[in-house]
């Protein structure tokens, strides 16, 4: 038996890891340290003759074409495998919309023909990089920021907090705050927006940013001159630079910051899981590598711990935050990395001869996954 | 959709044994080193410095208005040395194009203002679309089809590209027709 | 070529119900059905550079991570570097140990050479990459910082895998208790399982558990990296830093300074070779040589399908009867006879079981099983909404053969009736009826649906059994673009 498994193991084909994000996906074979590719989520439509985006769709039909020409370019452009007889570890979101799971699952095994799926949801992924018992897993990404507790490698399912305060809001805050500064309406393309603020943007420390909020604002940062090409240059103002990032930390009475989906997170957690999530804090997503986002954020939750509505519920002390091994913008495509390299994630991938006799695939949300097997309720489930 | 007729002053153009068919209008410069191998349009307007270096071109080649077909040069300590420029079958040149090219394949297709940089290596069967720049010394495989400024491969071609070329510079060549002379 | 730079007028179904141009279909001689991109299987055929045009075998190109070891890309726009050449004076070292011979040779200008972009002018001297003495090759390789941590991670969960498969082996074992203590000793799951770890180059079990116990986890702290004070005072210089794309380019370091950009090794292309799902034979394989643009097999549709062509038409109105002219070509070596008719007049395809022989008829009924589940999966019905009709002219038009000595008699034959305009070759003009809806709306898309029945001579080398079977007719339908309904 054990014989036939090592030849097995060398035999395996090395497996693939996808992470189809909103605005980039990541490509890249597991054991390895960084993705092979990171691309825009995006390709060439030969048909309409334009680059088209992945997320763009408004049919099922439509969005199974569109991860086939997805999944077409990342095997034989950028990867350069053969899909067919090899693994592939799913990096998904929790968030996941079923749809996209299911045209993604069946594109996979009937199009690609790819010989098993594992699965992985980021969070968990995102925790495996570091190692530790339990982690609190900041995922900020293109449209929404994830909070999710991870305990022994499990996601604190009722501890899952999001909120739409992803990269796109930013950029969504700095057009607004380009086009104050500048008294025009620039409507310029999204990719200048990101390279500006790529290039210019930063978080503002917490006392800068109550200043800017009072009477006397603090002295502005440098302006930049941008130039966009044909459309002449655009002035971003120190303003604009240090501001734009705000949105993820503005309070409103929904108590709906970055922040504070932190903390609600937490208060939601198990009592005594609550202090090891708070001292073991990673920041993941491209959203995350904002200069002094980490600090900010640091800063804010320190503060806010003492206010109410957390002062009398959280006893939380501290927060510490992780350096993980690896940039955030592919920390859980790490994380499937590293799953997929040890024997435990490849048992649990779904085979595609398995698929093609259910082609079901197991989903937190149903009740026939997430009841235990000796619930009481289990025996009305099970058809 | 089958190609229009085009047709052109049968004053303004000379028509070689070998079916050449070359404007009066254009700049050919040292024409003892420029070889045409039969049934080449070259259109008003257009320049072929000769003179630089020879330049050779295959048969059913189309070289469209105001283009510049122009040997590319490199550079060495003691000066400069220019390089000849050839070009294979079927290939065609859009207008108010610049082809520096060291060498051009066969089954080659070249959009209109495209600049061309210096000693490119375009192999067969590929396509630059319109409004293309393409920085010098770059290699454009087989069956690719860049664009953008500077280009990029954008996609792949159809594996009938051959054809698909052979076709259609056979068929500009069979519409390119005279006016009849009023 | 004109399908490669104007729309696609003309477009057929395949049989997977997607519209495509005929230059993107295949054509599968062993089922006779036409064929796209998206319904059949792409496979690597092989690696190979763009720039320098060299074949690399697949293992090797598995070991380079892709990409070649020759040709390098710009960091700062991508475009493919140069390697420029200078010359160096060397410095004359006086060895006394070496005799005339070093002396000679250092007098020499020593060549050096550096990698240099033509399009953004980035030099590899730019972020400080000692010139190399050798064109090619030598260029500083990086690795991964966080690799070694990363290996660490692997290992330790592989061994934790390794644990629990263990313990629940053990587990198992005392269940059932069938063994005595004495021959578990050198069992299969004991001795040859070590042995086995051996083989296959894993760690034994023992150094298993010490990846447990050597592990560190991840250690948190609670400082931060504040912003660098001068962020507020500094002047942003755009051109130091790095974007989007020149960050992802290299995954592994998304250096944010341009002063840390590396050369890129080039990323090697594929040759691919495409095969039908249905009955797993190659439609397309191309040579093995990475400039050659021949193929060893080539069935494209464009081979095989009667090409249809729009020459001209009158303006769609509608309720109205509108001239079309079509060209029709035939591109086999076959004389072909052609009828058009409407597309629900295509009879029903039916599923000819004759069994040939046993063996043949076992394979077709095993394929069968295997993959029309899935290719059911990929067909769909194609969405047609045609607003016109071209009318079957209800006789049978003949192409003749390709023949590629007949373009030099070019004389057109107009030789027939009200339908064929002329006949040149395999090529026939027709002129056809277009039969508008009343309904349609002026400015509307205009599309006309037509179907072709076509004879087919299959020119696969027969069975030695199947009977000469060797004509088909077959048919398909095509989509044409007429531009808009005119609203007069």
């Amino acid at each position: 038996m054990a014989l036939y498994e090592g030849i097995a193991l060398i035999q395996e084909k090395q497996a693939v890891v996808l992470d189809l994000g909103t605005d980039y996906t990541k490509f890249g074979f597991t054991g390895e340290a960084a993705p092979r590719c990171i691309v825009r989520s995006e390709f060439w439509s030969a048909a309409e003759r334009r680059v088209r985006r992945l997320h763009d769709y408004a049919t099922p039909d439509e969005l199974y074409d569109n991860l086939v020409h997805m999944l077409h370019l990342l095997y034989f452009r950028h990867v350069l495998v053969n899909p067919k007889e090899r693994k592939v570890v799913v990096v998904e979101s929790l968030l996941t919309p079923t749809l996209f799971r299911e045209t993604l699952a069946k594109v996979l095994f009937t199009h690609y023909e790819v010989s098993g799926v594992i699965w992985a949801d980021s969070p968990r992924l995102c925790a495996l990089t570091l190692g530790t018992p339990a982690a609190l897993v900041i995922n900020i990404g293109a449209k929404e920021a994830e909070v999710a507790a991870v305990v022994h490698s499990c996601v604190v399912l009722q501890a899952l907090v999001a909120q739409p305060l992803g990269a796109h809001a930013v950029h969504a805050e700095l057009a607004r705050l380009l086009d104050e500064d500048n008294g025009a309406t620039l409507d310029l393309p999204d990719d200048v927006i990101e390279d500006i603020k790529v290039k210019t943007c930063f978080v503002s420390p917490l006392e800068r940013a109550l200043q800017w909020g009072s009477e006397s604002p603090p002295r502005a940062a440098r302006s930049v001159r941008y130039s966009c090409g044909a459309r002449g240059s655009v002035t971003v103002t120190g303003r604009a630079r240090e501001l734009a990032a705000e949105p993820l930390f503005a309070r409103d009475h929904e108590l709906a910051s970055l922040p504070d989906a932190v903390l609600q997170s937490l208060a939601r957690c198990p009592r005594d899981a609550r202090r090891a999530l708070a001292a073991n804090v990673v920041l993941a997503g491209g959203g995350a590598a904002l200069p002094g986002l980490r600090a900010r954020l640091a800063a804010e939750l320190r503060r806010l711990r003492a206010q109410p509505p957390y002062a009398e519920r959280l006893h939380v002390d501290e927060f510490r935050f992780h350096e993980p091994p690896g940039h955030g913008n592919a920390l859980a495509w790490l994380g499937g990395a590293v799953l997929g390299a040890s024997d435990a994630g490849a048992a649990r991938a779904l085979a595609r001869e398995q698929y093609a006799r259910e082609p079901r695939l197991r989903d937190w949300v149903c009740l026939l996954d997430n009841t235990p097997p000796h619930h009481p309720h289990r025996a009305y489930l099970d058809i | 959709m089958e190609l229009p007729d085009t047709y052109y002053n049968k004053s303004e153009y000379v028509e070689t044994a070998s079916g050449n068919k070359v404007s009066r209008q254009t700049v050919l410069c040292g024409s003892q080193n420029i070889v045409l191998h039969g049934k080449v349009i070259v259109q008003s307007d257009a320049i072929i410095r000769g003179d630089l270096a020879n330049v050779k071109t295959g048969r059913f080649c189309i070289i469209s208005k105001g283009s510049v077909i122009r040997p590319p040069f490199k550079k060495f300590s003691k000066g400069v040395a220019f390089f000849p420029l050839q070009m294979g079958d079927h290939v065609f040149v859009g207008e108010h194009t610049v082809v520096n090219a060291a060498v051009v394949g066969s089954y080659v297709y070249i959009g209109k203002n495209v600049v061309i940089g210096r000693r490119c290596v375009l192999k067969d069967c590929c396509m630059i679309e319109d409004n293309s720049v393409l920085p010098a010394e770059t290699v454009v495989p087989s069956f690719a089809r860049y664009s953008g400024s500077p280009a990029k491969l954008i996609s792949t071609l159809p594996e009938a590209m051959p054809d698909l070329m052979t076709e259609f510079t056979k068929s500009y060549y069979q519409h390119f027709l005279p006016t009849t002379v009023q | 070529m004109a399908y490669l730079t104007q729309p696609d007028y003309v477009k057929y179904i395949c049989s997977c119900g997607q519209l495509k141009p005929i230059t993107s279909l295949y054509f599968c001689r062993h089922c006779l059905k036409i064929r796209c991109g998206f319904c059949i299987c792409h496979e690597v055929d092989s690696h190979y550079c763009a720039n320098c045009l060299e074949n690399m075998p697949s293992s090797e190109a598995r070991l380079k991570k892709n990409r070649c070891s020759s040709c390098f890309d710009c960091p700062s726009c991508f475009h493919t570097l140069s390697t420029r050449a200078t010359t160096q004076q060397r410095q004359v070292l006086q060895d006394p140990a070496a005799g005339g011979d070093t002396k000679v040779e250092s007098k020499q200008p020593k060549k050096m050479y550096y990698l240099s972009c033509f399009n953004c002018r980035w030099t590899s001297r730019d972020v400080g990459i000692p010139d190399q003495p050798v064109a090619s090759g030598g260029w500083p390789e990086r690795t991964n910082p966080h690799a070694a941590r990363v290996n660490q991670l692997i290992d330790y969960y592989k061994a934790i895998a390794q644990q629990e498969k263990q313990e629940k082996i053990e587990r198992e074992r005392k269940k059932f208790n069938i063994r005595g203590k004495y021959i578990t000793l050198t069992d299969k799951t004991g001795l040859t399982g070590a042995m086995a770890r051996n083989i296959a180059g894993l760690p034994s079990s023992e150094s298993s558990s010490s990846a447990i116990a050597n592990f560190v986890p991840s250690v948190a702290t609670a400082e931060v990296d504040e912003l660098p004070e001068d962020i507020f005072t500094k002047e942003v210089n755009l051109n130091q830093i790095t974007s989007m794309p020149q960050r992802l380019a290299s995954p592994d370091w998304q250096p944010v300074s341009v002063s840390r950009l590396h050369p890129l090794a080039k990323l090697l292309s594929v040759k691919r070779s495409q095969r039908c799902r249905a009955c797993d034979h190659n439609l397309t394989k191309p040579e093995y040589n990475p400039g050659s643009i021949k193929f060893k097999i080539e069935l494209l549709a464009y081979y095989h399908v009667p090409e249809v062509k729009i020459i001209s038409h009158e303006p769609v109105k509608p309720g109205e009867k509108t001239a079309l002219f079509l060209k029709l070509t035939n591109p086999t070596g076959h004389e072909m006879q052609l009828r058009l008719l409407q597309p629900e007049d295509i009879p029903p395809p039916e599923e000819k079981e004759e069994p040939k022989s046993i063996d043949k008829s076992l394979e077709r009924s095993l394929v069968l099983e295997k993959d029309t589940t899935a290719f059911k999966a990929i067909e769909r019905q194609p969405n047609i909404s045609a607003t016109s009709r071209v009318t079957s002219p209800g006789v049978t038009l003949t192409l003749a053969q390709r023949d590629d000595a007949a373009e030099y008699d070019d004389d057109a034959q107009h030789d027939t009736n009200d339908i064929i305009l002329w006949r040149k070759s395999n090529k026939l003009g027709v002129r056809l009826e277009l039969d508008t809806s009343a309904e349609a709306v002026g400015g509307s898309p205009a599309r006309a649906l037509v179907a072709l029945q076509y004879s087919y001579r299959n020119t696969v080398p027969p069975a030695p059994s199947a009977a000469a079977c060797r004509d088909h007719t077959l048919y398909t339908t095509l989509l044409l673009d007429l531009g808009t309904v005119s609203s007069n």
